[in-house]
């Protein structure tokens, strides 16, 4: 029919833990939602690099490509230009810049910003931006559409700017949109809930440790402070029966016999307290009113 | 020392009487047959199951009383928890304020019900003096168990002896007996013997400790008991 609060605690630690972490959470949140954003920026701001240097790439290959076409275009050179050749030039400029750009070929596939397949469109595309800038520098060459003009499909015309873009297939997660602020995924409040847990076997295995449950004590409201006193001997601190404990770590504190009232008040005893020859401290009995003072003395 | 047979304790006028305390001292009273009693003895007995301790929930359901503290602010808080927050809330809502759980088993006995409640009600003192800290603490120390036990089984004894005309070894052997199950250490079973002992010989000496049970007489008094 008693208490059973130590029962209940294991039930109310995780609420506490819960309420520690609700405090935390918003923290947490924010972290994660700013390493994330520094994740895909540093995925971003690599994948960009690459693509610059692929690009550059590309224009030196073309450029130095441009003379020969220009010399097979010319009907006063030797050689002729037709979809053939057209077509590998531009697979050998191509092949040069897969060669000399393996290292950002490389880069951009550990980013899994472009999957194997895509790279050899990507290159290819690029080396079209390059002939479309070749020729816009170059107004002598817009009679000479270089390999460009020569292209067995029509392909969309991309600006140089688009190509450190993304409407070649580049899957560069995004940062979290101002519209996700303030959502959580389950899998974040499972890490939440996980982080209790532990802290909740944590806190299991350190309750067995004498010293936690000291500092436990020492820090609680309404366990008494430390004092010397003899283990299991009892005294009266004024009215109040005490007993005096001692735990695992040797330290000893007087504790009250009485329990304290609704309010939180402690308890005394009424008649005071006295410690018997058995060396039990206990409260006397109220006295009753003394029959002689009461009607001013004897008579 | 009163120990002659007071008047019967009617288990309804006891009633009365704990539910007016309770509303005074803003105590939650949650009495039998509401779920969340149910639901937190099957938490503890799923808390048991996990300890490896034993539980007998038929007899937690029918003898054990619970004190719970009042979670308050810290509900709104946990209600903030993305998700999950909410819905522990609500659960735990009627938790808001300190509440105390009466068993089913002792209704019907008006001197069981009044002395649990008074026993409970120390719990509510302890609680409100160190908060949740102290139950955290309680959870965790065996000597903060026997320090916060001991004494409201001490006013069991009291009541025992002094309304109910009981014999004070056989109502300090019971309370020992109980505090047996509290998984106490050895110095904390020490503290809580010399607790007990310190509240018996109170009892020995005509005295109320504490003025526990002049607190209960007043309490039922005002209820209409006569005794």
């Amino acid at each position: 029919m008693s208490s059973f609060i130590q029962q209940i605690t294991p039930i109310i630690l995780p609420f506490i833990i819960l309420l520690i972490l609700a405090l935390a959470a918003p923290i947490v949140r924010e972290a994660y939602r700013m390493l994330r954003s520094v994740r895909v920026r540093l995925r971003s701001r690599a994948a960009k690099a690459s693509i610059d240097g692929l690009t550059v790439l590309a224009g030196t290959a073309v450029a130095a490509a441009a003379d020969e076409v220009r010399t097979l275009k010319d009907p006063t050179k030797p050689g002729s230009w037709d979809r053939a050749t057209a077509a590998r030039i531009r697979d050998r400029v191509i092949g040069e810049v897969m060669r000399l750009g393996a290292d950002f070929i490389a880069q951009i596939k550990s980013l899994g910003v472009i999957d194997a397949g895509s790279v050899y469109e990507l290159l290819e595309r690029m080396v079209e931006a390059q002939v479309e800038r070749l020729r816009r520098l170059d107004p002598s060459s817009s009679s000479s559409p270089l390999l460009s003009a020569d292209l067995e499909e029509p392909r969309p015309t991309m600006a140089p700017s688009v190509l450190r873009g993304s409407t070649i297939p580049i899957s560069v997660a995004p940062p979290p949109s101002e519209g996700q602020r303030g959502t959580v995924r389950f899998g974040a409040v499972a890490v939440l809930l996980a982080l209790g847990l532990g802290a909740l076997a944590l806190g299991a295995v350190l309750s067995g440790c004498p010293q936690v449950r000291e500092g436990v004590m020492r820090i609680t409201p309404g366990v008494p402070e430390p004092s010397v006193c003899v283990p299991d001997t009892q005294r009266c601190a004024g009215a109040v029966p005490e007993v005096c404990s001692r735990n695992a770590t040797g330290t000893t504190r007087w504790w009250p016999a009485l329990a304290p009232r609704l309010d939180g008040t402690p308890r005394v005893c009424a008649g005071g307290c006295s410690v018997s020859d058995a060396g039990l401290a206990g409260c006397d009995p109220v006295l009753p009113d003394n029959p002689f003072t009461a009607d001013g003395g004897a008579r | 020392m009163n120990s002659t047979k007071l008047p019967l304790i009617p288990a309804d006028l006891a009633l009365r009487a704990v539910q007016a305390e309770a509303a005074s001292a803003d105590v939650e009273l949650l009495l039998p047959g509401r779920p969340e009693r149910e639901a937190i003895l099957l938490g503890i007995a799923a808390v048991h199951a996990l300890s490896g301790r034993g539980w007998d929930l038929a007899f937690a359901r029918e003898r054990v009383s619970v004190t719970l503290p009042g979670a308050g602010p810290a509900l709104d808080l946990m209600a903030m928890i993305p998700v999950a927050g909410p819905i522990l809330a609500s659960l735990a809502h009627g938790f808001r304020r300190t509440t105390v759980m009466l068993a089913p088993g002792i209704l019907d006995d008006g001197l069981e019900l009044i002395s649990t409640w008074r026993h409970e009600g120390g719990h509510v003192g302890q609680i409100r003096r160190g908060g949740l800290m102290w139950c955290i603490a309680y959870g965790v120390v065996p000597e903060v168990v026997a320090g916060a036990e001991a004494p409201c089984y001490g006013a069991d004894i009291a009541h025992a002896v002094m309304l109910g005309a009981a014999d004070v070894a056989k109502a300090s052997a019971a309370v020992l007996g109980a505090l047996e199950h509290y998984g106490l250490d050895e110095d904390s079973m020490k503290l809580a013997r010399g607790i007990v002992l310190s509240n018996a010989d109170s009892v020995r000496r005509g005295a109320d400790p504490g003025d526990v049970v002049a607190d209960t007489r007043a309490s039922l008094r005002a209820a209409g008991w006569v005794g």
